[in-house]
């Protein structure tokens, strides 16, 4: 627990000539879960995407377990991010969009693993319906269910709670707390007190 | 070795989902033939030079290349809307593999296409190009076409205008694979090829621009 799993080295970003990271650095040790808080606009999103290998950073480095993530594909399969924006096809049935996400990360036995897991966020309930069709709400649990039900070594979260109803918020939280006892977590939200995981938080970056 | 077979997997992955979407819609494969279509119609009855074979190559090379940047529009902004290309951004899989993934979907929905035009010419000018060097050439063609589509219409993606400013880009970079394609098509209609050196010249052309493809990849998936 005391070696650095995430190391981030003076890293910044630029969008439009507009500052949005400067010379920014942080250690994550392995297991931690971590909150990333800040202003509107400062950046959260940013970070998160570029630690995804979303973004390219202007300058700096990222390094996981002491590989750099720019110079090696293997670190971005380690990494799940999932995004606060609704991602879908929307010719693909709910079922049929995440079937198709976990076949392309890899997963050997993804309807079993879609099975298995759908009471999670009550995803059953709406799986064959096509996704322009739901609620925000069912939107972002197809998000959350895609990027959380699989394993991964770090899991990037962009709000996770925003939307979401009560009995819903409750399943996410248990997950997390799952979770976070194998993996690394780091989150932006700008509730602290919504889900008890956020209370295991070890380290806040602000930006 | 195992990391190949995982991109190739995952490239099948992508263009299988991209087939079946259009086999559900229809909406790439429409636009691109009913638009050749209508030009050819337009030609065989407008025109009293039909008969002649640079008038033909001519005419369905450019029939071909704007319908093209059509079909390839509409399949790029599908792929746009409701986010899907960030469905596949925000996956844990490169950049690279997600546009060479596009490129062969493109490919494949242009090259079906062509052999549905290729018919229509048959019936509306009369020309029977059903040889395999002729093939050859619709398909060596077609992957320049598909590369420089995709990669001309993710340049613009985010700008206001896309659908003008892609085929603008578009047109003057496939210009030489429309020559090549006219003087080729030429030769092998009065069966006398004798610049064997423009196939491997649109080869060169195609693969040149699949390397500019992977090279700038990164860029053109950013915001």
């Amino acid at each position: 627990m005391d070696k650095s799993f995430i190391r981030i080295e003076n890293l910044s970003k630029t969008f439009d000539e507009k500052i949005i990271i400067k010379n920014l650095s942080f250690d994550i040790k392995l297991g931690e879960v971590v909150k990333v808080s800040g202003n509107n606009g400062s950046g959260k999103s940013t970070l998160l995407k570029i630690i995804a290998r979303i973004y390219k950073q202007d300058s700096g480095e990222i390094k996981i377990n002491g590989e750099n993530i720019s110079k090696s594909s293997l670190s971005k399969s380690r990494i799940s991010y999932c995004s606060s924006d609704y991602v879908f096809y929307k010719d693909l049935t709910v079922k049929k969009n995440l079937i198709f996400y976990f076949d392309l990360i890899g997963e050997k036995n993804n309807e079993e693993l879609y099975e298995k897991n759908k009471d999670f966020l009550d995803i059953k309930k709406f799986e064959n319906a096509y996704p322009q069709i739901l609620s925000n709400g069912q939107k972002k649990k197809m998000n959350l269910f895609r990027s959380l039900v699989p394993s991964f070594e770090i899991y990037l979260i962009d709000e996770p709670e925003n939307g979401l109803d009560d009995h819903s918020k409750k399943d996410l939280d248990e997950k997390l707390n799952f979770l976070s006892q194998k993996s690394t977590i780091v989150y932006t939200s700008h509730n602290s007190n919504s889900l008890s995981v956020y209370k295991k938080t070890t380290k806040e970056i602000i930006l | 070795m195992k990391n190949l077979s995982r991109i190739f997997f995952i490239i099948k992955l992508i263009v299988f989902k991209d087939l079946f979407e259009e086999l559900k819609s229809k909406e790439i494969f429409i636009s691109i033939i009913s638009y050749s279509v209508l030009v050819l119609v337009v030609v065989a009855t407008t025109s009293s030079i039909n008969n002649s074979v640079e008038f033909f190559a001519t005419i369905f090379w450019i029939s071909l290349s704007f319908s093209i940047i059509l079909g390839i529009n509409k399949s790029m902004s599908k792929e746009f809307e409701n986010k899907g290309i960030e469905f596949l951004i925000t996956s844990p899989i490169d950049k690279e593999v997600i546009i060479i993934a596009k490129f062969i979907s493109n490919l494949i929905f242009i090259t079906i296409s062509s052999f549905f035009i290729l018919i229509f010419n048959n019936v509306i000018l009369n020309y029977d190009l059903f040889e395999f060097s002729f093939l050859l050439l619709v398909i060596i063609i077609n992957i320049g076409f598909s590369i420089i589509g995709t990669i001309t219409y993710l340049l613009f993606s985010k700008v206001r205008g896309k659908e003008i400013l892609s085929p603008m880009l578009f047109i003057p970079l496939v210009t030489p694979l429309l020559m090549g394609g006219s003087v080729l098509t030429n030769q092998i209609i009065e069966n006398d090829i004798k610049n064997i050196s423009w196939f491997g010249l649109i080869v060169a052309y195609d693969l040149l621009f699949f390397l500019i493809g992977l090279m700038i990849s990164n860029i053109i998936f950013e915001e």
